[in-house]
């Protein structure tokens, strides 16, 4: 066995290594006894006849490439045949470390779970040897690899030194079964502050290794307070808000309530902050209604704090929570340390939320929502307000599908529409001059109106909600054009969007919206969803750490908020839930096997060789032929 | 090397030469060359006493005057003279290792057959070994140099047999029909009685023979392997290990020296015109100044 390169190589059949010398020595004798074959010709040899031969024994022997291509060949091909396998040195670990909001509970010297965690991870990093590997994850939800794939100690280190703590919910039991029953490590290291139960730890399996932290004497000593729910129930006549509290505490604790609303940001709060005492007692929830809340709030600030200081509160992001209204109707609330703002809540796909005063008319309400939206030259939210009126917008994925080409055509001419479209009445197309313009691949749900040589430049249709109109190309309607093409278009257009609202007999207010482009490109999202189960009705995913999109049980989005999302089972510091993991030994001996069979690319290369060289050979470019 | 040898700027260096043969020439039209034979030239020759049947025309009468006696004045006849260039067409200048000299000898004779050709002069080229032959004559051969040059590269190619230079020779010489000049183009890489042999062929046609010898690097320096290395020839195949060191070297140039040596005078005493060439790139270069060694052209 041969170490090389944090390798160890290691031969199924070490006999067939001799073929190495024994193929270069019968490699060199018979290019030794052919000899340099390749035949100088000349003119004649009448003046060359009595010269001194030579003799093949006195030959120097300088072998040409073909015989060094033929000796690699020899040497693949032994090394091949001895079975050659290349396994990695050292075992490969998986350090998984509990990143749920429960690991941010500070003891009353204020050291968190998860800093004891890492404490307690780094010392067992020390300890290994120099070729173990570690691929470090945090479990919040489902596993979320930190570094890349295998390694070294001082990676990792780095990589813990870095983990902090999300306020999601730990699925471990999941996580840690996952990762140990993939096959891809020697062992897994977890660290978390759920009680464990697990099989007695096999020889087999030394390198798998689980921490509980803290200990149930120091988990008995730390108390939280958090607020467990929010009812708002506001109505015409008048704004209340029910908060519950809970607390893991040993005795009764006395906490106080404050509440503070705000109109459209934090800085515009309407009425004064309210304050209510409650008793909080172990184990159930205590409520506290607030009453008589100004009724031009949007959103509210609710905070609990315990009234002696004596109390420690391990947790404090479960103190907190905002209370907003969605474009829903539905209350919902929020447990945050950030604000709504700070959340990303005025960047959402619909802009209104926040920016439009609440206003007791609902009809009306409804109508300013449903007016028209012109969006030029911006960047398109994901679900744009019907009816719209699109003009040039950013290249890529439409909101209603279909797609903007990123290319524009200069002087894009018209060459072709739709005569029958409304849009289209009235209007001298030719005359409508284009200094540049973009392809428009339209939605399923529209036509194309306009069409240049390369494509449609233009489309109009309807989706379910309402009617939309995309022009890849810019039009000033009063900008003093000689020709009245494009005003005769925009008013077109308008009137077209403006019909569909009259056909619902809805009030038709002039609309106009215009956002700079840019404004809305905060609100993406991470692919990856977290779900979590709301209610029976609606489910709620939470997309990356900021937002949140509430579908139906059909799947279509009813509402998105933004949000920080916990749950009470983190809030309980005392919780004694355990996990219970088994570790079996057949898992790592799987792995074991796992090594690397070198004798297979071995053995290419010296087919590959091979057919170098007789390609050389049929060619004629061999130097070297037999006699 | 392919290309056409003969561009403009080779041309007007072409047109600067002139065939000039040593000796009275036999004609069969009018030509440029002095001819053995009397008749109207422009260059007066001799005077010879009136005899019955000839043209009183040439009768020089004013020395009838001083003298009472009848002569006739005789003018130098001026003609044209056949040019055979006939190529060695064996393995040693046509095996593809040794096309350099190939590709030399059909260049140099391209060459003097287009001077010969502009003195208004007949010119067959003929490759020895090999059958058919091109010959050129008149005003319109110019226009068919190109068509030499092509039915050189493409009639004449290499194939391994041994050719019997003195038989080859004496067929070829047997189709000479008319005295003139026979230009001939080997590397004479062979014994100086057969040499002899194949010239004396050409000279048994009262020609005018010019004997160039063509010879490559390899020929001077067949190459220098201390170790030894396998020299094969090029018209037998039979091949020799040989080693080639230092003192090997000096021997065979010894024996190249020694043997051009005969061959040039073996030349000289029986009054072959005979010259020594080494092929190189540019060949164009190399035949133009083959031709300034020969005195057959000026």
């Amino acid at each position: 066995m041969i170490s090389l390169f944090g390798y160890s190589l290691h031969a199924l059949y070490p006999l067939a290594i001799l073929g190495i010398p024994l193929g270069a020595a019968f490699l060199v004798f018979v290019y030794r006894s052919l000899g340099d074959s390749k035949k100088t010709v000349i003119s004649s040899l009448f003046l060359l006849k009595d010269l001194p031969r030579a003799s093949p024994g006195r030959k120097k022997f300088i072998p040409p490439p073909q015989f060094w291509i033929e000796l690699l060949c020899c040497l693949a091909l032994a090394l091949a045949a001895a079975g050659i396998v290349a396994e990695r040195q050292g075992d490969h670990i998986a350090i998984v470390l509990d990143t749920s909001l429960s690991m941010s509970s500070t003891n009353p010297e204020g050291q968190s779970r998860l800093e004891q965690a890492k404490i307690q991870a780094l010392t067992h990093l020390a300890q290994t040897s120099r070729h173990t590997r570690f691929t470090v994850f945090e479990a919040r939800g489902t596993a979320i690899r930190l570094t890349s794939e295998e390694v070294s100690s001082s990676a990792a280190s780095d990589a813990i030194k870095k983990v902090s703590y999300s306020v999601e919910q730990d699925r471990l039991s999941a996580t840690f079964e996952s990762l140990y029953s993939s096959g891809d490590f020697d062992g897994v290291w977890l660290y978390t502050d759920h009680p464990i139960t697990k099989s007695e730890q096999s020889p087999d399996a030394p390198s798998t290794r689980i921490t509980s932290l803290p200990s149930s004497q120091e988990r008995s000593n730390e108390n939280n307070l958090w607020i467990s729910d929010i009812v708002d129930s506001s109505n015409e006549a008048s704004s209340d808000l029910r908060i519950s509290l809970q607390g893991s505490v040993p005795a009764p604790v006395s906490a106080t309530v404050t509440v503070s609303c705000y109109r459209s940001s934090i800085n515009e709060q309407v009425g004064t902050t309210i304050s209510k005492q409650v008793t909080i007692l172990n184990g159930s929830p205590s409520a506290v209604t607030i009453d008589s809340l100004p009724a031009e709030w949007r959103f509210c600030k609710a905070t609990v704090i315990p009234s002696s200081t004596t109390v420690h509160d391990s947790i404090i992001e479960d103190n907190l929570a905002w209370i907003i209204h969605a474009s829903t109707q539905q209350q919902f609330y929020l447990r945050s340390s950030l604000t709504p703002l700070q959340l990303g809540l005025d960047k959402l796909k619909t802009p209104s939320i926040l920016e439009e005063p609440r206003s007791a008319d609902s009809q009306r309400d409804r109508a300013t929502t449903t007016r028209p939206t012109i969006f030029h030259r911006t960047t398109l939210p994901e679900s744009a307000p019907p009816p719209t009126f699109a003009i040039l917008p950013p290249a890529g994925e439409l909101p209603w599908g279909g797609s903007i080409s990123p290319e524009e055509i200069k002087e894009g001419e018209i060459t072709r529409w739709s005569t029958s479209h409304p849009i289209l009445q009235y209007l001298n197309v030719p005359t409508l001059v284009l200094p540049s313009a973009r392809i428009v691949t339209c939605p399923e749900t529209a036509t194309p109106i306009l069409f240049s040589r390369e494509g449609s430049i233009g489309c109009a249709g309807e989706s379910p909600s309402g009617r939309f109109v995309i022009l890849g190309f810019e039009v000033f309607p009063f900008d003093g054009a000689r020709s009245p093409a494009a005003s005769i278009l925009v008013l077109n257009i308008l009137k077209w969007l403006l019909q569909d609202l009259s056909l619902e007999n809805r009030p038709r207010p002039p609309g106009y919206q215009l956002l700079p482009a840019g404004t809305v490109t905060a609100k993406e999202v991470e692919t990856n969803r977290v779900t979590s189960d709301f209610d029976d009705s609606r489910r709620m995913f939470l997309k990356g750490s900021s937002l949140i999109d509430f579908l139906d049980k059909d799947g279509n989005s009813t509402g998105q908020a933004a949000s920080l999302f916990s749950s009470a089972y983190e809030s309980e510091v005392r919780n004694e839930s355990v996990l219970n993991v088994s570790l079996s030994t057949e898992k790592t001996k799987e792995k074991k096997n796992t090594s690397s069979d070198l004798w297979r690319y071995l053995a290419t290369i010296a087919i590959i060789l091979l057919s170098l060289d007789l390609y050389r050979k049929l060619r004629g470019r061999s130097r070297w032929e037999a006699p | 090397m392919n290309q056409s040898p003969i561009g403009p700027e080779i041309l007007r260096k072409l047109d600067a030469f002139s065939l000039h043969t040593r000796r009275a020439v036999l004609g069969f039209r009018q030509g440029t060359h002095r001819s053995i034979r009397r008749g109207h030239g422009v260059e007066f020759a001799e005077y010879r006493q009136y005899e019955l049947g000839d043209n009183p025309r040439y009768i020089d009468w004013n020395l009838y005057g001083r003298s009472d006696k009848l002569y006739i004045k005789r003018y130098l006849e001026e003609e044209n003279v056949s040019v055979f260039i006939v190529i060695d067409g064996s393995g040693s200048l046509t095996h593809p290792d040794l096309s350099i000299k190939w590709q030399f000898a059909k260049t140099l004779a391209t060459y003097a057959g287009y001077i010969a050709l502009a003195s208004q002069d007949p010119v067959t080229i003929s490759v020895l070994g090999h059958a058919s032959s091109p010959a050129f004559a008149g005003g319109r051969a110019f226009s068919r140099i190109p068509a030499l040059l092509t039915s050189l590269e493409s009639r004449f190619t290499y194939e391994p047999k041994d050719i019997d230079l003195i038989k080859e020779a004496r067929r070829l010489a047997s189709r000479m029909n008319f005295p003139g000049v026979c230009i001939f183009l080997s590397d004479f890489l062979y014994p100086v009685l057969e040499v002899s042999e194949v010239l004396a062929a050409f000279r048994a046609r009262n020609m005018e023979v010019h004997a160039v010898q063509v010879l490559s690097e390899s020929d001077v320096t067949p190459g220098n392997s201390p170790d030894g290395i396998t020299l094969a020839d090029s018209e037998t195949g039979e091949s020799a290990p040989l080693l080639l060191d230092a003192g090997s070297l000096l021997t065979y140039q010894k024996r190249m020296v020694s043997h051009v040596a005969s061959v040039r005078s073996h030349c000289l005493s029986h009054q072959v015109q005979f010259s020594s060439h080494i092929a190189k790139e540019p060949l164009s270069e190399g035949c133009i100044s083959a031709l300034q060694e020969m005195s057959l052209f000026i």
